[in-house]
């Protein structure tokens, strides 16, 4: 079940909780408004966290890694499709909105969106 | 050197209502003791079946622990001997799973396997500079350096129910390439397989006394020649074992009934023939199937889940476990549960699969368990899970006997069950 996605433009690695090497999928999108950061998890592809247990974290390092604003910066958390027979396996996406205190991002929250929604921030 | 004497203790959990409870010589604590430095002196307490002794004599405790039912407990023992002045250490699988919390109640916590570790561990406790955290999770050791458990510190007669000695545990490989939705193993023991070399297993295995075995392997089905080397290998030893899941191939299951699979867990998910013709060849090879069945999947209705259990008792399994879906931390049920925020229960106590701490898909939790009671109270109605299981022992009994290696039970214990004497009903 390799994960082959168009919302995937590169493997990001990164620090996963208790410093395990760790990567996702990477697709950043900048607009004079805001950038949209979109994290794809990879599954068996993912060597250590998952993009969920550290998503503050882990769009911290995106952040610094990639001169992101925080505060402008609209983060998607997304599930592709695993093309598997067990339905939990399904493309979801969500969106995630965090707290930004002293300069970290905390306590994520998520809502999950539609791909038309999905779409409508890509596009 | 002088000497360290090094507490080891295996919390207790609440075992679930309404089950055979069975109580099986703990694997991972004799796994760690084997990568103890000589002069580390280990005494060993399962909480499970004896009294702890918090006063016992010793300089060093350590708290080993595999459930997440057993980390609340874990961490009380710690604050017990740490009343008492006592430095305690943490490790096993549910620390890793829960590190961030168990570091609150610890002197050090260790993530990681604990092969060629041990010295750096205990030379620091004994220079008196015990870090917080020895973080091993990434960097896990050359799997040759695995060597026997040391089975050593158990007490044997009390894993031991009216004379019948429990299966020992036992493992040939760690990590795992799947990334079952509900399992943390990749997690845990890198998601890469790493089979043992055979001939160390099979030199373990030459040390264990107890012809009864269960190997806890996540999957042998993840390396073909591997499997069919271990296989061919572990003949010889007539030994008898129950295992995951094994590769449904019959080349395969033949080597493994040769080399004495007893009977094998395996998770039906659905009503596919896909399932029943896999049951049907494990059967055909005189395989035993123990079906683990999770329910309270995203995809399940209630009516799914009658159906299930209808098709359970078509399929002539041999035994059935039934679990409520339950999201470990560090497993993709974790995480879709924590995006759609469905966890409304964070009592670790009740993480034990028996309890509903999710809010499912298509029915209420209450819902949810009342189906759960059910799918045990159907599957047992007509042959109850003891019988059920005699069935499955007195099939094992007859293969040692034709092979030469039955033992008969110990008369000396028939009294006894798992350490407590056996209160007989006088009518």
């Amino acid at each position: 079940m390799k994960v082959v996605d168009e919302y995937i433009d590169t493997v990001y690695q990164f620090k996963g909780l208790w410093d395990l090497p760790s990567a996702c999928g990477l697709k950043i999108l900048r607009s004079d408004k805001h950038t949209v950061v979109l994290v794809s998890e990879l599954y068996r592809e993912n060597p250590g966290t998952s993009i969920t247990n550290v998503t503050a974290s882990l769009a911290m390092q995106i952040c610094h890694d990639h001169e992101i604003d925080p505060k402008k910066m609209i983060y998607i958390e997304r599930c592709p499709e695993m093309k598997s027979k067990l339905n939990f396996y399904s493309e979801r996406n969500y969106t995630v909105t965090f707290t930004f205190i002293d300069g970290v991002l905390n306590n994520p929250q998520y809502a999950e969106i539609s791909l038309e929604e999905l779409r409508k921030y890509i596009s | 050197m002088t000497e360290i004497k090094f507490k080891l203790i295996y919390p207790k959990w609440k075992k679930l209502e309404g089950q055979t409870t069975f109580n099986l010589p703990p694997h991972g604590p004799v796994v760690m003791a084997a990568s103890l430095p000589e002069y580390v002196h280990v005494s060993f307490t399962d909480e499970n079946v004896e009294d702890i002794d918090f006063d016992e004599p010793c300089d060093f405790v350590g708290i080993s622990m595999m459930l997440s039912t057993q980390v609340k407990r874990g961490w009380a023992i710690a604050q017990e001997f740490r009343k008492r002045g006592k430095k305690v250490i943490f490790g096993g699988i549910s620390t890793m799973l829960h590190a961030e919390e168990t570091m609150l109640y610890a002197d050090s916590v260790f993530l990681g396997e604990s092969e060629s570790r041990m010295e750096e561990v205990f030379s620091d406790f004994r220079n008196n500079s015990l870090k917080k955290l020895y973080n091993y999770l990434s960097i896990q050791p050359p799997i040759e350096l695995v060597g026997p458990a040391r089975r050593d510190i158990l007490n044997r007669e009390l894993y031991n129910h009216k004379g019948v000695q429990m299966v020992d545990l036992f493992h040939a490989s760690r990590g795992c390439k799947f990334s079952c939705y509900p399992c943390a193993v990749s997690y845990l023991g890198g998601r890469s397989f790493r089979p043992r070399p055979i001939n160390k297993v099979i030199e373990e295995l030459e040390t264990i006394e107890n012809n009864r075995l269960f190997i806890v392997d996540n999957s042998l089905a993840q390396n073909t020649e591997w499997e069919m080397e271990l296989f061919k290998s572990m003949i010889p030893l007539k030994k008898k074992w129950i295992s995951h899941t094994i590769e449904d191939d019959p080349k395969v299951l033949e080597l493994a009934a040769k080399a004495g699979a007893w009977y094998v867990y395996q998770a039906v998910f659905d009503t596919s023939d896909y399932i029943k013709e896999r049951i049907k060849r494990y059967h055909d090879f005189g395989i035993g199937v123990e079906g683990t069945i999770l329910l309270g999947l995203d995809n399940q209705s209630e009516d799914d889940i009658k159906r299930l259990i209808d098709f359970l008792l078509e399929i002539d399994l041999d035994l059935a476990e039934f679990t409520v879906l339950t999201p470990f931390p560090h497993t993709k049920v974790y995480d879709d549960m924590i995006r759609q925020n469905r966890i409304f229960d964070h009592d670790w106590n009740h993480y034990n699969a028996d309890t509903v701490v999710y809010k499912p898909a298509q029915m209420s939790p209450e819902r949810l368990y009342e189906l759960y009671r059910y799918a045990w109270d159907t599957f047992y109605k007509d042959e109850t899970q003891e019988q059920k299981m005699f069935r499955l022992f007195a099939n094992v009994v007859m293969r040692e006997m034709s092979d030469g290696t039955f033992k008969p039970r110990n008369r000396n214990l028939v009294n006894m069950s798992f350490g407590k004497e056996v209160v007989r009903n006088s009518n």
